[in-house]
């Protein structure tokens, strides 16, 4: 009878969790098909097309792999998208965590004010940031001319040969990215616990003290979340090189990063099977990122 | 997208409202095109719908820049490729007659030899992959000149140079003083390129007969003596380190401290009056310079379009047709924006050139035509990206003050990478 | 006294470095904006920061509107349809699995979170070429429906979803409301949709601004030039016209850098302008999720 009962309350159970899963994944059901269409299926392909000559639809194993790395261009790309990812997250990460401590200092009125302005060149973004560029790369159009011509810079190509592609490209998305992080990390910041800071402040520490001790460390996690993001994002860099060429011929870098020499097989030549290749290997970096991240967070585990 | 079938049909049905008796147009005797280009050759497409009954024409508005990748996206999908292009820069038909991308159609047998020898010499040179075909047609030529400012030449009593060696001496004349006139500006790919193959200084030219070889050799002495001329330039300021569009440079041209600048056949039209706004009457057009060691010039150029039609498209008659429309009828090229290639047509286009007064001479336009039989055969469509090579070797060094001389080695060496990676053969001759 | 003299130091400094940044983002824009306003000439010839007349910017703005017999109107209509569209979707499909991840327990939870995740990190550009070919066998390309269906892919709404329920809505009140009776679906509906209103302000504004911005996706999807969107116009327009580069010169188009200048504002304005509205909305609902991030 006891017996009888609690294999039927185990029954019930299983019962239960079973329909729990079944409305989990209907709730989940719209967003695993965009996941298949757009993010699994497309990595697959990817990596199918890779081995074939896309041209006559012929197997020919690792031959897109060998004609990528024999690519002269390919050591110079990834260079320079090396350096311009050291760049900007060296900068993302000093100026972010900067402003957004700074800000922290000030009431919750002024901070939003002044974060908004610190947003604002964030809507500035793919073709519109390029024009937006041009003109601010130029001493004689430029509001920034005075620094401009404190380097002795006169025109717009001194402007870009003087300031290098990969300053200019981190720019460009310092400027446009770091003003949503800084809303998020105030977002951070304010959930630090009133009484954490309290009894901080009652111990005596200074802001600065307050600032490097207390909340950096509590923000600590953000701040990675932003780099490793960062990092991923900027690996992949395109669309600012690829759109410089709408200033004209001597401005086009159409091989600057890797992405752009996918883009190039693919969209120049017509050749879909190396394109793939280049994806495929520009896709490992990130991955293995993410997965890093994830794992030594584990960010799976619900508290 | 703009059909011009819509509009059509308006008037016919306007027609119709009207007369109440207009006859019914079967509509199998109406041929479709699909058809690309920027919007400046959209009247050129417009006067052919218009004069073919039968033909109906579906334009798309494409930018330079995406022309090649919107087309590889067409051919990859199936869908809406266009039966017709106008193919804006010289660079563009190569990469489409390749293994994997098989796009022009072959037109030597289907446009009548009298035509094809209508047009400039070596004009078509563009559409000529080397082994024999003819894979487009081309809209407009656009060879070197130069252009100079015919008041302030006269002021400084000097006389319009004819060899690249006094253009040097004549401009250090003009700078003297501290005037702070110059004569150019070659922070740019284009201006320099002209500066070497003017010599002929070979930077990826096709060797004859050979589709696949090209002959690379920037460090040889005639680019080394071009390279020394513009560095010697440079030096004296008479040449400036800015590109000749850079707003810097546009202000010195409209003050009145230009006084000469080698530029192709639009330059006159679309830079020196629009930008430069040189008053009216004071553009003179001069011969393109040759070397002292040369008998006669050689002109490298700077754009020009093509016309081309798909080779798998349903109506090849019709594209044709099309094509030759558009490249030798006189009343559709009479008001193109820049020479046409076809000689023919370009005749009554340099007539309204000259006939508008705003040049000095008024046979500037004979002048442009004379300098057509001195353009460079080796201006042809190439699968690598000569002018971005050109740039990320040279122009960044250079406008950070490098000279120009010191930068060729690295010049042949990125060349002979790109070629290469083109699956071109490579020769140093 | 000694500490209020210390005080105002560290208030000085601090203000100083504020303002300084003030100026280096809001320069910018605020350039852009009155740039809009002025001719080509005065551009080059006038300070920087000047500005032209509202006569100019009119003149300016009808030739764009004008260009290609209104096409830019054209373009900001699809701009908004896709974005609609877009957003729309992305928020039925992010809001609930969102949930579902964080207060189910089921079997393969685990990898749809770690998938997720890659995925928002790993950008989109590298596998957008399999995405067309496939759009292509599906034949989506060159419609409304398949960009909108691209671009509702959003993880990190998922992701923001994900942390917002588990932050502020404790698995134990689900637990006891689960006893009563409350089945998952249920519970999702009454208790989990009624709290997400600054969640879906929260992820709706980053999926605007995302949308809005589409350029590369755009690009590749969309041939038909009365289906493109702004950004893509924009760079078509610029192109076409030879505003910022005279090779391209050959050409008479009104087209030039005051109508480039204009066809950037309208691609930005509309992001100011949801920004400035959902601010609050949008800090309450990081804030709430701040803890976990």
């Amino acid at each position: 009878m006891t017996q009888h009962s609690a294999s039927q309350r185990q029954q019930r159970k299983r019962q239960q969790a079973r329909k729990q899963a079944l409305v989990a994944y209907a709730l989940l059901s719209p967003f695993l098909c965009l996941m298949l269409m757009f993010a699994i299926f497309p990595v697959l392909y990817a990596f199918g097309l890779s081995f074939f000559d896309t041209i006559d639809y012929v197997f020919w194993g690792l031959t897109n792999y060998r004609e990528v790395l024999n690519d002269y261009r390919l050591v110079p790309a990834i260079y320079n998208v090396l350096q311009y990812v050291l760049v900007w997250v060296s900068m993302m990460v000093v100026g972010v965590t900067m402003l957004s401590l700074l800000l922290d200092t000030q009431s919750e009125r002024t901070a939003a004010i002044v974060r908004s302005i610190y947003f604002m060149p964030g809507a500035i973004a793919s073709s519109a940031v390029v024009v937006l560029w041009l003109f601010l790369l130029d001493p004689l159009v430029s509001p920034f001319d005075f620094v401009y011509q404190f380097f002795g810079w006169e025109n717009r190509q001194s402007t870009i040969s003087g300031l290098g592609e990969v300053w200019i490209f981190a720019l460009m998305g310092f400027l446009g990215n770091s003003g949503g992080w800084i809303v998020v990390l105030g977002g951070a910041l304010s959930g630090i616990p009133r009484d954490v800071l309290e009894a901080a402040r009652i111990d005596g520490a200074n802001p600065w003290q307050m600032a490097t001790r207390i909340k950096l460390p509590m923000i600590s996690k953000t701040i990675t979340l932003m780099a490793i993001t960062t990092i991923a994002v900027g690996l992949q860099i395109f669309v600012e090189p690829q759109l410089l060429s709408l200033a004209g011929g001597q401005f086009d870098k159409p091989d600057w990063s890797v992405t752009q020499l996918a883009y190039f097989y693919a969209f120049r030549w017509g050749d879909f099977g190396i394109a793939a290749a280049i994806s495929i290997l520009s896709l490992i970096l990130p991955v293995i990122i993410a997965l890093t991240l994830i794992f030594a967070t584990r960010f799976y585990k619900i508290k | 997208m703009k059909t011009y079938s819509r509009h059509m049909l308006k008037t016919t049905m306007l027609a119709l409202a009207v007369t109440a008796v207009a006859p019914v147009a079967s509509a199998q005797d109406i041929t479709k095109l699909l058809v690309w280009g920027d919007p400046i050759r959209e009247p050129f497409y417009k006067a052919f719908d218009e004069a073919r009954d039968s033909i109906e024409l579906e334009f798309v508005a494409i930018a330079r820049n995406e022309m090649i990748a919107k087309l590889q996206l067409a051919l990859q999908s199936g869908d809406g490729i266009p039966d017709a292009i106008f193919l804006q820069d010289t660079n563009f038909s190569a990469p489409l007659k390749t293994r994997r991308v098989d796009y022009l159609m072959e037109l030597q047998d289907k446009v009548p030899q009298a035509t094809i020898d209508g047009f400039y010499p070596t004009s078509n040179s563009v559409c000529e992959p080397g082994d024999g075909t003819l894979v487009c047609l081309r809209n407009d030529i656009a060879h070197f000149m130069l252009w100079y400012n015919e008041p302030l030449m006269e002021e400084l009593g000097l006389e319009v140079p004819t060899t690249w060696e006094e253009y040097e001496s004549v401009a250090l004349a003009a700078a003297a003083n501290d005037s702070g006139i110059v004569s150019g500006a070659v922070a740019m790919h284009i201006p320099l390129m002209n500066f070497l193959y003017s010599n002929g200084c070979n930077l990826a030219i096709p060797v004859e007969g050979k589709r696949d070889v090209l002959n690379i050799n920037a460090t040889a002495p005639q680019c080394v003596e071009a390279a020394q001329l513009v560095d010697r330039m440079l030096d004296a300021g008479t040449l400036a380190r800015v590109a000749p569009f850079d707003p810097e440079f546009v202000e010195l041209a409209k003050s009145n401290k230009l006084l000469m600048i080698p530029g192709p056949t639009w330059f006159g039209e679309f830079i020196i009056k629009k930008r430069y706004e040189f008053p009216e009457g004071t553009v003179g057009i001069g011969m393109t310079p040759k070397w002292e060691s040369q008998d006669q010039p050689l002109a490298w150029s700077w754009g020009g379009g093509m016309w081309g039609g798909w080779k798998d498209t349903k109506h090849p008659e019709e594209v044709v047709d099309l094509l030759t429309f558009v490249t030798t009828d006189v009343d559709v090229n009479r008001t193109a924006v820049t020479m046409p290639a076809y000689q023919p047509a370009s005749v009554e286009w340099g007539a309204a050139f000259d006939g508008s007064g705003y040049y000095a001479a008024g046979d500037g336009f004979q002048t442009m035509v004379d300098a057509a039989t001195y353009a460079h055969p080796g201006y042809v469509s190439l699968r690598l990206d000569a002018r971005s090579s050109f740039n990320k070797a040279v122009v960044n060094d250079l406008a950070a003050g490098a000279s120009f001389e010191s930068l060729l080695p690295q010049l042949q060496e990125e060349f002979v990478n790109a070629a290469k990676l083109a699956r071109y053969q490579v020769v140093v001759e | 006294m000694n500490q209020a003299r210390k005080f105002r130091i560290s208030h000085f400094v601090i203000w100083s470095i504020l303002a300084f940044f003030i100026i280096v983002y809001g320069v910018p824009l605020l350039w852009l904006l009155l740039a809009g306003t002025r001719t080509e000439s005065s551009l080059i010839s006038d300070t920087p920061l000047s500005f032209g007349s509202f006569a100019t910017m009119k003149e300016t703005f009808l030739n764009l509107i004008r260009y290609n017999s209104g096409q830019v109107m054209t373009w900001a209509l699809n701009s908004v349809i896709y974005t609609v569209g877009s957003v729309t979707l992305t928020l039925l499909a992010c809001i609930p699995a969102g949930y579902a991840l964080a207060m189910a327990e089921f079997r393969g939870r685990k990898l749809i979170l770690i998938l997720t995740l890659v995925a928002m990190i790993t950008p989109s550009q590298a596998i957008i070429l399999p995405i067309f070919l496939e759009m292509t066998f599906l034949g989506l390309t060159n419609t409304y429906t398949g960009l909108i269906l691209a671009s509702s892919f959003f993880p990190f709404g998922v992701y923001l979803a994900y942390i917002y329920y588990t932050t502020s809505l404790p698995k134990s009140v689900i637990e006891s409301a689960r006893v009563d009776g409350c089945g998952q679906l249920q519970c999702f509906i009454h208790m989990g949709l009624p709290m997400a209103k600054p969640l879906l302000a929260l992820v709706a504004f980053f999926s605007f601004v995302n949308n809005w911005n589409n350029y590369f996706l755009a690009f590749i999807l969309i041939s038909d030039d009365s289906k493109q969107n702004l950004p893509v116009g924009l760079t078509t327009l610029i192109s076409a016209s030879g505003a910022l580069n005279a090779q391209e010169a050959a050409s008479n188009l009104p087209v030039g850098q005051p109508e480039a200048i204009q066809a950037a504002i309208l691609v930005v304005l509309p992001i100011i302008l949801v920004f400035l509205v959902s601010q609050k909305h949008v800090r309450s609902g990081l804030n709430a999720g701040a803890e976990k991030g």
